[in-house]
């Protein structure tokens, strides 16, 4: 079974279109695994039928017991995350800046704070329209996201892939280079980043390579918007060169992702053959990478 | 007076709307432009600014003496994060996965622990007439995005007119760390199925907050009122439009500001901050 993880650093570059469109391509031969957890949006594409939904709780939140509180202030003096403050004279807590870390918990002399977990979001167990596999999940308004969801919902498509024999796992990876990002590539066999032809894109990229190559995992490139200027995507060839990542294609700035979009359909769903063509050749080589 | 530049989906123009608006505000008045999307933050490349000084962020860790530990394993207990680990030997800790809590230090009976540091990031100042911007930027490898937000924001530049925030995507940890405390935030969207989706995640985050918000439509097509509709039904303030040009995405790619590169831009700029600044006034009364 091969994992290929798609990242971008940097948001709105088409990496969900693109995602999208391989994973029609791969129909039953894959499951796709959205681990945007934050902002998860293959599932307006692939219309799934939800089998399963299930409730993810991770983290905890601190509760005063006014009953038990004695008024010393040891929570307040003691939060490193400016959770706990007085307000009419009462200790609150105030959740959006907890970090469950349980600290007040421990040092109250009078045993008032207790812990309770947090229900940090859903994942969904569903078949695409496409006939995929498609695991997804939707974080919880205002959770953290640890990436704990995003290894959930990893490890679940990886789970579905080995028990039906089935030979590939794509995932839709989150923005950025923190924590969500990490979980969403540890163990893949391989990474596609795909990046566009702005100083931003190029910016992006540089952080996303350096993250990737601390975890020394192995990347390959597309260039997406290389048209809209010659010069830094030229530069992108360049840096990725010297990075020995291959730039397996550069697709055009084409109004079809946008009127796809618009219709809720993938790009290859179009009668665009000239982008279906850009995918299906992206979809060839990587499934003829080692 | 504080305003937040958020929009959920990733590549909607967060940054083009805070650089923009921070450019032609600085011709009126003096502006703090704060970089927030810490991960990847890109707002020095749009504004020229001459650097000023570079702080590094540093973040505790605990260092346990083995000499003095005997192993109990209450740091191990403790800890929510799984950051310290006791073994029966000795102690591991794990840096990445620290929230510098001071648990440990706090709970040990023997005293074993002690404040080490760790470096998550670095805190960059830099300026021009008028404009001072201030960038968060996290280290490569290293998780505690929200931490370097909170410390980043709290570098105050005293006295200065208005602040903007350019903000991380997403609507969930840091994008609240980012905003929870601002006069108003502004969310940009595209009218894609996408960028409704998103827009509507992070508008019920801040309206859970309880903050005051309002939209700006980037990529706008002429026909396409997927945005508008949800503002108009959501009783939802529309700050103003940028169209879907390919001039404006070819003078972003090049990093230049739009409100001076492109005729015109600038006047659709000044009347968006005319309106903030007075719907945020009207909120403040």
């Amino acid at each position: 079974m091969k994992e290929i993880v798609v990242i971008s650093g940097k948001g709105g570059t088409g990496k969900t279109s693109i995602t999208a469109a391989i994973g029609v391509l791969a129909g039953d031969q894959a499951v796709v695994a959205d681990c945007d957890v934050d902002a998860a949006n293959l599932h307006l594409l692939y219309n799934p039928d939800s089998q399963q939904d299930n409730e993810f709780w991770s983290g905890k939140t601190a509760v005063v017991d006014y009953d038990k509180c004695i008024d010393c202030g040891i929570c307040e003096e003691k939060c490193r995350f400016d959770a706990i403050s007085q307000i009419n004279a009462k200790y609150v807590i105030d959740e959006v800046s907890c970090e469950g870390c349980s600290v007040c918990h421990y040092l109250c002399p009078a045993e008032a704070i207790s812990m309770i977990e947090n229900k940090a979001g859903n994942w969904f167990k569903s078949k695409s329209q496409f006939g995929n596999w498609f695991v997804h999940a939707k974080l919880g308004i205002g959770q953290e996201n640890s990436g704990k969801l995003v290894s959930k919902v990893k490890e679940e498509a990886k789970r579905i892939a080995e028990n039906e024999n089935l030979s590939y796992v794509i995932v839709d990876g989150p923005p950025g280079v923190g924590c969500p990002v990490i979980s969403s590539f540890s163990g893949a066999s391989s990474i596609l980043i795909v990046t566009e032809a702005t100083q931003s894109g190029l910016h992006d990229l540089k952080r996303l390579v350096e993250l990737v190559e601390y975890f020394k995992a192995k990347s390959t490139c597309i260039i997406n918007k290389f048209d809209l200027n010659l010069q830094v995507s030229n530069e992108i060839e360049e840096f990725c060169n010297d990075h020995k990542i291959e730039v397996i294609n550069k697709i055009p700035y084409h109004s079809v992702f946008f009127d796809a979009l618009q219709d809720g359909k993938t790009v290859v769903e179009t009668q665009e053959l000239s982008i279906k063509n850009k995918i299906e050749e992206i979809w060839n080589h990587l499934k003829e990478m080692e | 007076m504080k305003i937040a530049i958020a929009s959920g989906k990733g590549g909607t123009g967060k940054t083009l709307v805070a650089t923009n608006l921070a450019h032609i505000a600085a011709k009126k008045m003096t502006v703090n432009l704060y970089d927030l999307d810490v991960e990847e933050p890109n707002s020095h490349l749009f504004i020229n600014t001459t650097p000023i000084s570079n702080e590094d962020v540093k973040m505790m860790i605990p260092v346990v003496d083995n000499e003095v530990c005997n192993n109990c394993g209450i740091c191990s207990k403790v800890c929510e994060y799984h950051a310290i680990i006791s073994l029966a030997e000795n102690v591991l800790v794990f840096p990445e996965l620290c929230h510098s809590c001071y648990g440990c230090l706090e709970m040990c009976p023997e005293g074993a622990i002690s404040e080490g540091f760790k470096s998550i990031g670095q805190i960059i100042y830099s300026e021009s007439e008028n404009t001072n911007l201030i960038t968060g930027k996290l280290k490569v490898s290293e998780s505690a995005t929200a931490a370097l937000i909170h410390k980043t924001k709290k570098k105050l530049i005293a006295p200065i007119d208005l602040n903007i925030y350019d903000s991380p995507p997403g609507s969930s940890c840091p994008v609240i760390e980012a905003v929870k405390d601002m006069d108003y935030i502004i969310l940009v969207s595209e009218p894609t199925p996408f960028g409704l989706h998103d827009l509507n995640l992070v508008a019920q985050t801040v309206k859970q907050l309880d903050l005051s918000f309002g939209v700006i439509v980037n990529k706008a097509v002429e026909g396409n009122s997927l945005i508008e509709d949800y503002c108009a039904q959501n009783n939802i303030e529309i700050i103003g439009k940028i169209d879907q040009r390919i001039d404006i995405a070819q003078s972003y790619a090049k990093s230049e500001l739009i409100s001076e590169s492109i005729k015109g831009m600038d006047k659709i700029f000044y009347n968006m901050l005319d309106r903030i600044l007075n719907t945020v006034s009207e909120v403040q009364v």
